[in-house]
């Protein structure tokens, strides 16, 4: 399959300001029987499960990762959750994980030289990282990238093994 | 009491490229969801990340650095589980020498017999943080995992 960048609806700097995606709630560490029941109402089994790992990472307490990492921030936590609706929409939903530095990470990787990842630290700040097959290579704070993130997206695809 | 900063780390090139060097996994590093060709969940780039600048001092490092086991250290002190004794659920990842050489790392012993990690080594980067981040994902694809952190 091949995807234009008309195809990926996400990914540019504006889709993922914060005016333009869901609000949480940064002082809810979990999800209430209410909260869960109104998220599986309204989103697809992905959103609901993401979201409800990302609200868990408000459980890690410091050291968490075995190495002494801070615990995880609740804007890290509370952003992560904004964005998840966003990256719903994709064809290829990434995989979330904690961060060391006490934020969430955002990863699509296809094997050792093409991967991109949206890092939120602690306070909510976003970081972008991609490397390409071709070489290019970048990271630097979200709106600054040289190239449009939904043509990384769409090579990154087409990095996949077939 | 925080020990006293290291001067600077210097690359041990005893420690040659063939050498294995263990990771702990945590269980939100790996993705169960979609597992390699072996059937183990994937390890996903942020199990190499660094230490923050901030813990890493508090550990008495001078820089941001990552924390692994010199693996013939830790079958010398009873086995990998040693190396997960108080780590319950954790996994345990191998890559080597030369993986985190050509991901612009350098390694030193850094013993922690006192935090009962005699084979304690850490990799420091040489590169930038660009470098850092690569790496991740490069050490991730390459890394085997020995032991699966258990599914929470």
């Amino acid at each position: 399959m091949s995807l234009a960048n008309d195809d990926v609806r996400f990914l540019t700097s504006r889709d993922l300001s914060p005016s333009n995606v869901y609000r949480g709630d940064p002082n809810q560490k979990f999800l209430s029987l209410e909260d869960r029941e109104s998220v599986r109402q309204d989103e697809d089994e992905w959103t609901y499960q993401t979201t409800l790992r990302i609200k868990e990472f408000g459980l890690l307490s410091q050291g968490w990762d075995s190495y002494g990492a801070p615990d995880i921030g609740h804007q890290a936590i509370s952003r992560a959750i904004e964005l998840v609706r966003t990256f719903a929409s994709l064809p290829l939903r990434p995989f979330v994980a904690p961060t060391s530095e006490g934020g969430v990470e955002f990863e699509w990787s296809m094997g050792e030289h093409a991967r991109l990842s949206v890092d939120i630290d602690e306070v909510g700040q976003i970081e972008v990282f991609y490397v390409l097959p071709d070489g290019r290579e970048w990271s630097g704070s979200l709106g600054s990238e040289p190239d449009d993130l939904r043509g990384i997206y769409v090579e990154l695809l087409e990095a996949r093994p077939r | 009491m925080p020990k006293p900063p290291l001067a600077e780390f210097v690359d041990d090139r005893s420690l040659d490229g063939s050498i294995g060097l263990l990771r702990r996994i945590s269980p939100a590093w790996v993705d169960f969801e979609d597992p390699d060709g072996a059937g183990k969940p994937r390890i996903r780039g942020p199990a190499f990340q660094r230490h923050t600048i901030k813990v890493a001092q508090q550990y008495g490092y001078s820089d941001r650095c990552m924390s692994l086991g010199l693996e013939e250290g830790v079958l010398q002190a009873g086995g990998l589980d040693k190396m997960l004794a108080n780590w319950s659920g954790y996994g345990l990842a191998r890559v080597t020498a030369a993986d985190l050489r050509e991901t612009s790392f350098g390694l030193q012993r850094a013993p922690e017999p006192d935090l009962g990690e005699p084979w304690h080594v850490v990799a420091f980067a040489l590169g930038s943080s660009n470098a850092a981040k690569k790496a991740q994902g490069v050490l991730a694809a390459r890394a085997e995992l020995l032991i699966p952190p258990t599914r929470p």
